[in-house]
C-alpha cells in the first residue's frame, strides 16, 4: 500500500515533466539530448519507487536526479555548445512574440544566462537554478539535494556572488553583443 | 538604470542587467516546448521493457536503502547526522592509528606498525542517538539525530575517490565543514538560543520586534548597528580587547557580511520557513527580526515572502495585500512572487 500522496513515475512526468526538462536546459542539456535525459531521470525516479511526501517536494526530488543526470552527461562530453543548442528552444519561445527586436533581445539574455550559468559548478548551479529560476525554497531544496540547509545557502551564496560577477564582467568585456535594450540604456 | 551597488552580494541592489537575465530564464519557454505525452509513452515502454539503468543511477539506487526513503528524498537530517557519526568515527580511527604507530614505533625500531585492519563501521548511530532527540528546528538546520545508512567508505578513506557526484557534493561539504568558522558547530545546534539572543538584541533597537506594523524597507544606519552590535556581543571569536578597538572606531564602518552574521541569518529564515506552516506567528516573528538585523541583505527577498506567507497564514489579508504590494512591485518577477501571488489569490478574505 502507497502511502497518501504518493507519486508514481507516471504521475511525476505528467506533472513535472515541464519543470525537469527547464531545470535541464538550464543545467546545459541541449534539446538533441534532452528526451534522452529526462527518460534516463524518470527511470530512475520509477526504480526508487516514485516520490512519497517528505522534506522534498516533488520538484526538488526530481531535480536531484536530474543533477545527477545532467552532470554524468557533461562528463561524458555530450554537451556540446549549449549557447548554440538553446537556440532551438529559444525559437519556440519566441514565436509567442511577434516583435522580432524583443525575440532578438530575448534570445541573446538566454545565451548571456546560460554563458553566466556555466561558470558556476553543477551544485552550485543547480541551487541557483532552483532558486533564483524555478522559485523553489532553500529549505526544500536542501531536502530534494540531501543537504544540510545551512550548505544549500553557502551554495546559494556563492552563486549568486559568481553569477553576478560572470554577468558583469561578460558585458564589460563585450564578450557578446549585449541586448538592444542594454544598449539603448548605454546610450 | 538603477545605481549598482559595490556590494555584488546584496539582493536589493542585483543591477537591472543580472535581473533581466534572471527573468528571461524564469520566462523561457525551455520547458514548456518539450512533449510530455510522447515523453510519458517513451517512459512507459521503457518501464515495461525493463530498461536498464543509467551507470550513474546504481549508486543512487543501491544507496537508497528502500524505495520510500529515496523517495522522499535523502533528507538534510540524515545527511548531516552521517557527517556527524563519521566524523566520530573519523577520529576513533585517526586516534587508533596514531596509537598504533606511537606504541607499534619502538618495538618496531624504526619501522612504522601498519595501521589497524580497515575497520567495517555498521553505522553505530543508535547510541549518539540516544537521548538527543532533535527539535524540529534542528532538523530544519540539519542537525537532527537520525539513524542513517552512511558512506562510510568515501569519508573514512585519505582522499574521496572523485568519480560521481556523491563524491563532489562529499568534497564540497567537506569544504563547507573545513570553513574556518568557530561557531559553526553551535551555530545550526542553538539556533532558538542564536534567536533569543537576537530577540533580547531587538529590545534594545529601535524597532521593537513586536510591533504591530512590518515594513518592508532597505536597511537603516539603526538595523545595522544594531547588527553590528548584535555580532560584537555574540561572536566567540571577539575578544574583549578586539571589541573595544571596534567600538572606538569612528565613523562605524559598513558593516561586514561574516560567517557567523550570514549563519545566524540564513538559520533564522530556515527556521522561519520550516514552521511557516505549522507556526506562522513564530515564522512572522523570525522573519521580521530577520529584517530588523539583517535588513537589505542577499536573503530579504525571500524573507520578505516568508514574512508575506505568513501574515496570510494567520489571516491577515489585508495587511498582506497592503505590503505585498510594494514587494511586488520591486520584485514583479522574483522567484518568489509568483508563489505570493498564487497565496493572496487563495487566501480567504478576513471576516
Amino acid at each position: 500500500m502507497q502511502a497518501e500522496g504518493h507519486l508514481t513515475s507516471a504521475d511525476l512526468f505528467r506533472q513535472y515533466a515541464s519543470f525537469v526538462a527547464a531545470f535541464l536546459v538550464r543545467m546545459g542539456i541541449q534539446r538533441a539530448d534532452l528526451d534522452d535525459v529526462m527518460q534516463e531521470v524518470f527511470l530512475v525516479a520509477h526504480r526508487l519507487g516514485g516520490y512519497t511526501p517528505g522534506p522534498a517536494k516533488p520538484t526538488t526530488y526530481l531535480a536531484n536526479i536530474a543533477l545527477r543526470a545532467a552532470t554524468s552527461h557533461r562528463r561524458k562530453g555530450q554537451v556540446r555548445s549549449f549557447v548554440r543548442a538553446n537556440d532551438e528552444l529559444v525559437g519556440s519561445a519566441g514565436s509567442e512574440v511577434n516583435d522580432p527586436e524583443r525575440v532578438a533581445d530575448n534570445k541573446q539574455r538566454l545565451e548571456l544566462l546560460d554563458r553566466c550559468l556555466e561558470r558556476l559548478d553543477d551544485d552550485k548551479r543547480a541551487v541557483f537554478v532552483m532558486a533564483e529560476i524555478q522559485g523553489e525554497s532553500v529549505v526544500s531544496i536542501a531536502a530534494g539535494l540531501g543537504i544540510p540547509v545551512d550548505t544549500a545557502y553557502s551554495r546559494l551564496r556563492a552563486a549568486r556572488k559568481l553569477f553576478q560577477e560572470a554577468a558583469a564582467e561578460l558585458r564589460a568585456h563585450g564578450e557578446s553583443e549585449p541586448p538592444a535594450r542594454w544598449r539603448r540604456a548605454e546610450t | 538604470m538603477k545605481k549598482q551597488s559595490p556590494n555584488l552580494e546584496a539582493e536589493g541592489t542585483q543591477p537591472d542587467y543580472v535581473r533581466e537575465l534572471l527573468e528571461a530564464g524564469r520566462n523561457d519557454a525551455a520547458g514548456r516546448g518539450y512533449n510530455v505525452e510522447a515523453g510519458l509513452a517513451r517512459h512507459l515502454a521503457q518501464v515495461q521493457a525493463g530498461a536498464p539503468l543509467p551507470p550513474w543511477a546504481h549508486e543512487l539506487v543501491a544507496g537508497s536503502g528502500g524505495a520510500a526513503a529515496a523517495a522522499a528524498g535523502v533528507t538534510a537530517t540524515k545527511l548531516a547526522t552521517g557527517k556527524i557519526v563519521a566524523g566520530v568515527v573519523l577520529a576513533v580511527i585517526t586516534a587508533g592509528t596514531i596509537a598504533a604507530v606511537v606504541i607499534g614505533a619502538p618495538e618496531n625500531s624504526g619501522h612504522v606498525a601498519p595501521p589497524p585492519a580497515s575497520p567495517r563501521i555498521e553505522a553505530p548511530v543508535a547510541p549518539l542517538g540516544a537521548g538527543q532527540a532533535p527539535s524540529a528546528d534542528e532538523a530544519a538546520a540539519g542537525q537532527a539525530d537520525d539513524p542513517v545508512e552512511l558512506e562510510i567508505a568515501p569519508i573514512t578513506s585519505s582522499r574521496p575517490k572523485r568519480s560521481g557526484h556523491a563524491a563532489t557534493q562529499a568534497e564540497r561539504e567537506a569544504e563547507v565543514e573545513a570553513k574556518p568558522s568557530p561557531s559553526r558547530a553551535h551555530s545550526a545546534k542553538t539556533i532558538d538560543a542564536l534567536i533569543e539572543a537576537v530577540g533580547k538584541q531587538g529590545g534594545s533597537s529601535t524597532r521593537p520586534a513586536s510591533q504591530g506594523h512590518v515594513d518592508l524597507v532597505a536597511p537603516s544606519a539603526a538595523t545595522e548597528r544594531a547588527g553590528a552590535q548584535a555580532d560584537q556581543t555574540t561572536s566567540p571569536t571577539s575578544e574583549p580587547s578586539e571589541r573595544v578597538e571596534q567600538t572606538s572606531r569612528t565613523p562605524a564602518p559598513a558593516p561586514v557580511v561574516d560567517d557567523s552574521r550570514l549563519e545566524r541569518e540564513m538559520g533564522m529564515l530556515a527556521v522561519a520557513q520550516k514552521v511557516l506552516k505549522s507556526d506562522p506567528e513564530r515564522a512572522l516573528r523570525l522573519a521580521r527580526q530577520g529584517e530588523q538585523e539583517f535588513a537589505g541583505s542577499m536573503f530579504t527577498q525571500e524573507r520578505q515572502q516568508v514574512l508575506l506567507l505568513a501574515l496570510i497564514e494567520l489571516g491577515r489579508i489585508s495587511e498582506a495585500k497592503r505590503l505585498a504590494l510594494p514587494y511586488l512591485k520591486r520584485y514583479p518577477n522574483g522567484p518568489f512572487s509568483d508563489r505570493l501571488r498564487s497565496a493572496l489569490a487563495a487566501a480567504k478574505p478576513e471576516n
